[in-house]
């Protein structure tokens, strides 16, 4: 549990991440009203992040489920572990045989086997999945369903069953009934529009790229060593990046790797050829490192005047001519 | 405090946005635990509770800077305009107008008088109410050919009415002339007043002033003056413009011929101070009905793509999966315990929109456009193309952009020389020589377009390719039937290579179109 918003983000920043307060609010939010949240942006963001932070603030373990066109519950909740039952079977058959034994007709000894069968249908032969762990585990976990938008409707449907009572039912073992309602998260890169059931359980949280100093302190919490002039120079430039029509715009975490990269090669200060050797990092498309090449002595000479000047006027003129 | 919340949410359902009664108990419940104090805080709370979808957020945030006050917070992005002038943010206000009402009334109950409902809806800003009492006594429906100013008493900055600034058919008056033309607007609409007892209204309202000041409520009786004062200008206008909105729309519902199936005119007409506005491109369409053939396309765009996918689960047995079954028994001592079976192929859908943007069209490609969009945003493999003569794909500004950029760049799209007149032949043709890869057995092509094709050469061997190479080929023409094979209309020569070809020039047809595909 958090105490208030202020808790929220002392916390997050505590696991290294930083957030905004309107972040910090909605978290806050669906920690007090037990909902599910839903966060929604651009790939890159740290939506993901977000629930990794979560956890490790909030001391849980992080059960992961990743969604993929063609899941069904069968991955994500549970599986009979069949061998596991043959194998105890192979093994017990002597006693099985020596308990059958007494038996006078077929029909007792089918009765016999029939009030033994709970033994082969116990949670021991059950190989939870992401789904039924998070709703099996004794502590509040935290659930990240990664990328929901991937999944089909029908899962989609199954999912809101989870959701809303936080229950499942194993035809041979009844009903599960969470022990401790997990703090659940799900991303979505709006593949495709989610259901209106979804979203109604769901508090909503849309993550877009950060300003230019967020960006900065993002940086120096997460790549350390990388000098402080460095992290400015990485993330004016990637804003500047950002602005160019790229196939794939560098998310956060691309900010983060190349900056990290840069500190591992010993770089103070961008130029064009450290930019020309450390590409690959930033973007993940040729045409994009085709574009972003032939303009980086454009975008290095506007960064530097704008890092040169450096005040916030400046910042605030380039991010309302942004919007 | 609950309250003030159920007015914004309100407010917010008359601007459009669908809040489910458990989100509003949500609202309450973050608000409540956020608390009022911190307009920020409060606002991410609202926003993560009530909205969930990105592209209304344009709609909440002025909204909500108009009703909570001020936009001169951290926030940064108040738009000059919005809850300009007053000192008390709008509820304040409005729950201060609450109070002056709720003891002039008591006080008036006391002296054994009751003032009746329109003074009381009135002067609560409460317009849905008066609407309905319109609607009781028959006003709504009357011929009156006088229009009026709009402007809404209950709320001072009250431009931006519903309907505002839609091109006018030929030969009537253009609307939102301030001034000059209210004269005449407010002579009939007195009439209307009239039978709605509106001289009544006013000298109950005048008691409840009277009331007040004898309580000695200074503060609150001068509220109440002001109110009254906008009021009585501002009401006769709203009722003008409501009864002339309410024909208007009559009329154009009976010139479409029923265009929105079940979805009948805006009753509660009166917009919170039109953020919507903004939004209202689509000539034709009002807000509302945008609204509605939004949800229709997307249950045509949901059973377009499922339609296979039950298909599949119907239809055709498993197969085992031999090598697999027999690697899985080594783990049982050879004893197939686990079967495996062949996955089945997933037929997932393709779609391949083909969208007319020509001029003659334009009207309806940008409806044809949202239903493009929509249908993008159901399912990922959609890939759309527009075309006059010229034909390029437009699929990436969809996956990347909010509906009204997307629809922008679709028709301002470079490639395309906008001014060209349509060649249907030559637009096919561009599609099967570059990009082949887009037709695979299992995508169905969607044609939205007229079919005039300015008599250049049909082409149609290279339809019937697409014909060939696609699972379906439905052509949605937004022309009406009567006109098809007429001039330079070769729609009928198309259809031997159609498998669906339906007028579709409104929602009632879209649905009906719905039906058609899903056999």
């Amino acid at each position: 549990m958090f105490a208030s918003v202020a808790d929220v983000k002392e916390r997050l920043r505590q696991a290294k991440y930083l957030c905004s307060d309107e972040m910090a609010t909605v978290v806050f939010l669906a920690d007090r009203l037990g909902k599910p949240l839903l966060v929604e942006g651009p790939a890159g963001v740290g939506k993901t992040e977000l629930s990794k932070a979560l956890a490790e603030a909030l001391g849980a373990e992080l059960i992961r489920l990743q969604c993929y066109e063609g899941l069904d519950e069968a991955k994500a909740l549970y599986e009979w572990q069949y061998a596991k039952q043959m194998l105890y079977a192979q093994v017990l058959r002597d006693r099985v045989s020596q308990t059958l034994s007494d038996t006078s007709s077929l029909r007792e000894a089918f009765h016999r086997v029939a009030d033994e069968e709970d033994l082969f249908f116990s949670e021991r032969f059950l190989l939870p999945r992401p789904l039924l762990r998070a709703l099996l585990a004794d502590r509040q976990p935290v659930l990240l369903i990664d990328e929901v938008d991937k999944s089909d409707p029908e899962f989609e449907a199954f999912l809101l069953e989870v959701l809303s009572d936080f229950q499942v039912s194993v035809p041979e073992l009844g009903t599960v009934q969470a022990k401790q309602q997990p703090w659940v998260v799900l991303t979505s890169n709006q593949a495709r529009d989610l259901s209106d059931a979804l979203k109604r359980r769901c508090l909503h949280l849309f993550i877009n790229f950060p300003s230019l100093e967020s960006e900065i302190n993002v940086i120096r919490v997460r790549v350390p060593q990388a000098s402080e002039q460095l992290a400015a120079q990485v993330v004016a430039f990637v804003q500047e990046a950002r602005r160019l029509a790229l196939k794939k715009m560098p998310g956060v975490s691309e900010t983060i790797d190349w900056a990290r990269s840069l500190a591992l090669l010993n770089i103070q200060s961008l130029g064009q050829e450290e930019v020309e050797r450390t590409l690959g990092v930033l973007v993940k498309y040729e045409e994009d490192a085709a574009r972003l090449r032939s303009s980086t002595p454009d975008l290095l000479r506007r960064l530097n005047r704008r890092l040169g000047r450096g005040g916030e006027d400046e910042e605030r003129r380039w991010r309302s001519g942004r919007d | 405090m609950d309250e003030v919340m159920v007015r914004f949410i309100h407010l917010l359902r008359q601007a459009g946005l669908r809040v489910s009664s458990s989100e509003a108990l949500d609202a309450m419940r973050g608000a409540s635990s956020v608390g009022l104090g911190d307009r920020d805080t409060l606002k991410s709370a609202l926003r993560a509770t009530l909205v969930k979808r990105s592209d209304d957020i344009t709609t909440f945030d002025p909204l909500f800077d108009q009703f909570f006050g001020g936009g001169e917070g951290q926030s940064g992005q108040g738009q000059p305009g919005q809850g300009q002038g007053q000192g008390n943010p709008l509820w304040q206000r409005q729950m201060d107008i609450e109070t002056a009402l709720r003891m002039a009334l008591e006080e008036l109950a006391r002296m054994g008088r009751r003032p009746g409902e329109l003074s009381r809806s009135v002067l609560r800003g409460d317009m849905s109410a008066v609407l309905a009492l319109m609607a009781m006594l028959g006003l709504l429906g009357q011929q009156n050919q006088q229009r009026g100013q709009p402007g809404q008493p209950g709320q001072p900055n009250g431009e931006g009415q519903p309907g505002e600034g839609q091109p006018q058919q030929g030969g009537r008056p253009q609307r939102g002339q301030r001034g000059q033309r209210g004269q005449t607007g407010q002579m009939s609409a007195w009439q209307m007043l009239e039978q709605m007892g509106w001289d009544r209204a006013r000298q109950e309202m005048m008691q409840m002033l009277d009331a007040l000041e004898k309580m000695g409520e200074r503060e609150l009786a001068r509220l109440l003056r002001q109110r009254i004062r906008e009021v009585e200008e501002l009401f006769p206008r709203w009722v003008a413009a409501e009864a002339a909105d309410q024909r208007e729309r009559e009329q154009e519902q009976q010139q479409n011929q029923g265009a929105t199936s079940g979805e009948g005119p805006n009753t509660e007409g009166v917009q919170p101070d039109g953020p919507n506005l903004e939004k209202k491109d689509f000539s034709q369409f009002t807000q509302d009905e945008i609204r509605a053939m939004e949800a229709m396309v997307q249950q045509l765009a949901k059973r377009l793509s499922q339609d296979w996918s039950r298909r599949r689960q119907v239809g055709g047995r498993k197969r085992l999966d031999f090598s697999r079954t027999m690697r899985a028994s080594m783990a049982t001592n050879g004893v197939p315990m686990e079967l495996w079976f062949k996955q089945p192929r997933r037929n997932r859908l393709r779609i391949v929109v083909l969208c007319d943007v020509s001029s003659s069209v334009r009207n309806a490609s940008r409806f044809m456009l949202q239903l493009l969009y929509s249908l993008q945003h159901q399912r990922g493999r959609v890939r759309s193309f527009v075309f006059i003569s010229d034909l390029t794909e437009v699929t990436s500004y969809f996956q990347t952009h909010t509906i009204d950029e997307a629809v922008d760049m679709a028709t301002a799209k470079a490639d395309i020389r906008y001014w060209a007149h349509s060649d249907f032949g030559r637009a096919f043709r561009t599609f099967v020589d570059k990009y082949p890869d887009a037709l695979t057995s299992r995508t169905i092509v969607l044609i939205l377009g007229d079919g005039r094709s300015n008599f250049y050469d049909p082409q149609l061997d290279a339809l019937t390719q697409v014909h060939q190479q696609a699972k379906r080929v439905i052509w949605l023409n937004p022309e009406s039937r009567w006109g098809w094979g007429s001039g330079d209309s070769i729609i009928d020569l198309y259809s031997q290579e159609c498998d669906v070809l339906e007028e579709c020039r409104n929602l009632e047809q879209l649905a009906a179109v719905m039906q058609t595909v899903n056999d």
